[in-house]
């Protein structure tokens, strides 16, 4: 009697061709790449507005159902006419239901009762945490591409936000010599950033260092305004809303003794949903503020050469 | 007409005068001293001695713009919102010889944070800056005449009382809606300025603002003071004794809406004071209503300066609200007048 | 002599007519008292005199010229009104209360001066409080209260006194006190419009009466002409028995006619 060996050689022999066919297409589905392509999400549903915004500037809004009401707030989002025509949640499970979405993105955590509810009930949903470092954004990036089955298209706008950084920083230790200038963020109530925080992260990848962390202060806090004027940053970055309402929070960035204290060229008024959500913007702030940098530095090397 | 027997006499002068004029001086001189005090807290590392020298212009400039844009506002305006909540707790209680009244307890203090509310978030402070303390103002006026309205002219303390309690759950309701649909995100959460009282990061702009509604509301109501003695025997004696009730009660109606309404305008509802204030300093009058009025001013402010630096020591960064601090004390106090009062509330 | 009067007095109060055509004047020097059942309308005629509360119809004259005329504080100097419950607000002391009455007389942001000073002094000392100077207000009885709010309205030195039951709820010896305080001040040049309930006080203090009923004037004249059997059935609906004690009247209720006081007509005299 012949070995089993021989006799699995045999079979292979006489149906090799269609083995090998077999196996190529079985290697080619199991590429992990394209097997999310395969079964792309088509009903996106966003429940936080820095997903929304970076869903968007993907361009997925033809697979997105809904996103949140704050991506169409001009207040809030820095893409308002892009949310236009697309459903407004409010992130309540009630009205993501109806919806029946293949892919739910959430922000920050997995604790919310409506992401626990969705995923009880059997949906798909990915969080994406909140970035606090320029190093997040290409990590965010890649987290909503893998859900979204958009894997090309993630690694060529992370290509492009690590290049445009580089260019940035190396601009940015152009001046070695001089100690970089320090910055402070105040925003309406007194609200401010200090040690990793995404507003941090861009202070100091502009080439400022953040005031408020030599003041010791991690992550978001409030400050009163003698302390700001107090520590004297070299400049104060006004975190006001575009549309101006008007409250008593709003009321405290225009109070006189921010305008005696610091001047028009050592004060800058910049949109918060900007600074608030990890997205490739965050590029055009950190260019805004590099410029302003090399700006007070020429200043400061005409005053005391 | 026909010789009188001799009559002892009795210098009332020296009675009424000797003391009367050590109080207001001991008073002047606390108030200054808690002045001084007060521009030497804040979380800026500032010594009274410096913020004194900065006021005559020597330290660094960050001091001075510290000193002169961020403290002495906010001490001014705890003299002036200080003064306002005394003289006009006391104009109330001998107006409405009850001991009780007081601009928080009555509701006045309600409505004119409504007022005040409906036009800082409606953007009318904002096109037309005199629109928040004008705000303030009508909303005590209407607060004034629903107390009028309610518990008319002989409304005793309880009808008193029950129509001050409708009428600021009433008005801190309808404050409470007016924020939650206001456009603007924070102004949900402002409720606990309005409710409570803050003078945190108030500038010399806001000062301007409320100095001539609170000034010209002292001035009417300091010309109370002799109705209020005529007022201590009921309506109709001092009537036959040559004064004008119905004036009488148009200017305290018309001074505390100014005065009140313009300082809630500014610094929000801060309550007990009115009620505080002239209890504590009515002994050293000898209960004379008339007499009660300037120190009650003046024990006004040095008792709000007091609060306003209290709230400021543990917590630096984030304050207690004034109406906190002046609650925990004016409560109890309120309490015990009740107990002390309890035979004539009925 | 100054003269109070009354001229076609009419009065209504919450649409109600409580005074027709009252006439009458007060002199000084003399005590009028106003006497009538309850209901008749006394306290109203004592407030429309002191011009507390406004008329429909008629004027009051004092010495002549309209009350109307009067400004406020002139008014407060020339007439006292004495309140009939009288409470005060504030727990404030004797001395000060009764000073109440010296308002009409201070200058604008001046202290009392010496008139004024001595004049409280002379109330207390007539209303026998001077002892209770210092006593607050709170701290005394109902017959010492009395007498501090009648000093009080003695202090104003006016020249007319509207007293609205000053005797009310005090014991004999203080009602008798009182009314002897009052024919002091008479003595002394001031007129007193009083309102009385105590028939046998008002016969032999007051020098004239005035008997109102129903809101008009049913009788006046002397405490003889005025307090007659008829009257008294006829408008209180009591039988009295009347007589004399050490050359004094005395008037003492018996007991009560049965029969409905008779209505007055317009312009009829009393029968």
């Amino acid at each position: 009697m012949r070995p089993i060996t021989y006799k699995i050689w045999d079979i292979i022999r006489k149906n090799g061709a269609a083995l090998g066919v077999t196996l190529l297409t079985l290697t080619l589905t199991m590429d992990p790449t394209d097997a999310g392509e395969r079964a792309k999400p088509q009903r996106i549903i966003s429940l936080n507005v820095c997903t929304d915004q970076l869903l968007l500037i993907m361009g997925l809004r033809q697979r997105l159902v809904s996103v949140t009401f704050l991506a169409a707030d001009p207040s809030s989002s820095s893409i308002p006419e892009a949310a236009r025509g697309l459903l407004l949640n409010r992130g309540r499970a009630e009205e993501i239901l109806p919806l029946r979405p293949d892919l739910v993105l959430a922000g920050n955590t997995a604790a919310t009762p409506t992401v626990q509810l969705l995923r009880r009930l059997g949906h798909r949903v990915v969080v994406v945490p909140l970035a606090t470092t320029l190093d997040d954004i290409p990590r965010n990036i890649k987290i909503l591409a893998r859900a979204t089955g958009e894997g090309a298209r993630g690694r060529k706008m992370i290509e492009h936000f690590k290049k445009e950084l580089e260019i940035i920083s190396a601009e940015a230790q152009l001046d070695q010599g001089s100690p970089p200038p320090s910055a402070m963020i105040f925003g309406p109530n007194g609200i401010t950033s200090g040690d990793h925080s995404l507003s941090e992260a861009i202070i100091t990848a502009a080439g400022f260092t953040n005031g408020m962390t030599t003041h010791g202060l991690k992550g978001v806090g409030r400050v009163p305004l003698e302390t700001v004027l107090a520590f004297r940053p070299r400049l104060l970055i006004l975190n006001s809303l575009k549309v101006n309402n008007p409250s008593l929070a709003v009321n405290l960035l225009a109070h006189p003794a921010l305008k005696h204290s610091f001047s028009s060229r050592t004060t800058i008024h910049v949109n918060h949903h900007v600074w608030a959500c990890g997205s490739p913007l965050v590029l055009n702030a950190i260019r805004r503020l590099a410029q302003i940098r090399a700006r007070l530095v020429k200043i400061r090397r005409m005053v005391r050469p | 007409m026909s010789t009188r027997p001799e009559a002892p006499s009795i210098d009332a002068r020296s009675t009424i005068l000797g003391p009367r004029v050590l109080l207001l001086a001991a008073l002047v001189l606390a108030l200054g001293m808690v002045f001084i005090l007060s521009l030497g807290v804040g979380p800026a590392d500032i010594s009274t001695t410096d913020a004194l020298a900065a006021l005559a212009g020597i330290g660094s400039e960050t001091t001075q713009i510290i000193v002169l844009e961020i403290r002495l506002p906010r001490v001014l305006l705890g003299v002036m919102v200080g003064a306002t909540l005394g003289l006009s707790g006391a104009a109330l209680q001998g107006l409405l010889r009850n001991p009780l009244a007081e601009p928080g307890l009555i509701g006045v203090s309600s409505t004119a944070a409504l007022g005040a509310v409906l036009t800082l978030y409606t953007g009318a402070a904002g096109a037309f800056t005199l629109a928040l303390p004008l705000g303030g103002v009508a909303g005590a006026v209407i607060g004034v005449v629903l107390l009028h309205i309610l518990a008319g002219r002989d409304g005793g303390n309880l009808t008193l009382i029950l129509a001050g309690i409708a009428i600021t759950s009433m008005s801190g309701a309808l404050t409470a809606l007016v924020l939650n649909l206001a456009p603007s995100p924070f102004a949900a959460l402002e409720i606990v300025f309005w409710l409570m009282g803050s003078l945190a990061d108030r500038s010399f702009a806001h000062v301007w603002l409320a100095l001539p509604f609170v000034t010209s509301g002292w001035v009417l109501l300091i010309t109370l003071g002799r109705p209020l003695d005529a007022l201590t025997l009921g309506e109709d004696t001092a009537q036959s004794l040559g004064f004008d009730v119905r004036y009488a009660r148009t200017r305290l109606i018309l001074g505390t809406a100014l005065a009140v309404g313009a300082a809630t305008a500014i610094a929000g509802t801060i309550g007990f004071l009115g009620l505080v204030v002239p209890h504590l300093l009515r002994p050293f009058v000898a209960h004379r209503p008339g007499a009660l009025l300037i120190p009650s001013a003046l024990g006004g402010a040095i008792l709000l300066l007091l609060a306003d630096i209290a709230v400021r020591l543990p917590f630096p960064g984030n304050e207690l609200k004034l109406g906190v601090l002046t609650a925990l004390l004016g409560g109890p106090c309120f309490l015990w007048l009740i107990v002390a009062y309890r035979r004539r509330l009925t | 002599m100054s003269t109070l009067a009354a001229v076609n007095l009419t009065v209504a109060l919450n649409g109600t007519s409580v005074l027709h055509g009252i006439n009458f004047t007060a002199a000084a020097c003399e005590i009028l008292g106003v006497i009538g059942p309850n209901g008749a309308g006394k306290t109203t005629l004592l407030r429309a005199l002191a011009g507390l509360i406004p008329r429909s119809d008629g004027k009051v004259y004092l010495d002549g010229k309209n009350l109307e005329a009067f400004a406020l504080f002139e008014r407060g100097r020339r007439i006292a009104y004495l309140d009939q419950d009288g409470a005060s607000g504030w727990a404030v002391t004797v001395e000060t209360l009764v000073g109440l009455g010296r308002l009409p007389h201070l200058v604008p942001w001046r202290g009392p001066t010496a008139t004024d000073c001595d004049a409280v002094a002379h109330a207390l000392e007539a209303c026998d409080i001077a002892h209770l100077a210092d006593r607050p207000v709170n701290r005394l009885s109902g017959g010492e209260r009395a007498r501090v709010l009648l000093a009080r309205a003695l202090a104003v030195e006016a020249d007319f006194l509207l007293a609205d039951e000053p005797l009310a709820g005090l014991d004999p010896a203080h009602c008798l006190q009182v009314i002897e305080t009052l024919t002091q001040r008479v003595d002394s040049g001031t007129g007193i419009v009083m309102v009385i309930h105590d028939l046998t006080l008002a016969a032999r203090y007051c020098q004239r009466l005035v008997l109102l009923h129903e809101g008009r004037v049913a009788a006046e004249g002397c405490p003889d002409e005025v307090l007659t059997p008829e009257n008294l059935k006829a408008f209180y609906g009591i039988q009295a028995h009347a007589g004399q004690a050490d050359g004094k009247p005395f008037i003492v209720p018996i007991a009560r006619t049965g029969s409905a006081p008779t209505t007055l007509k317009e312009g009829t005299p009393g029968p």
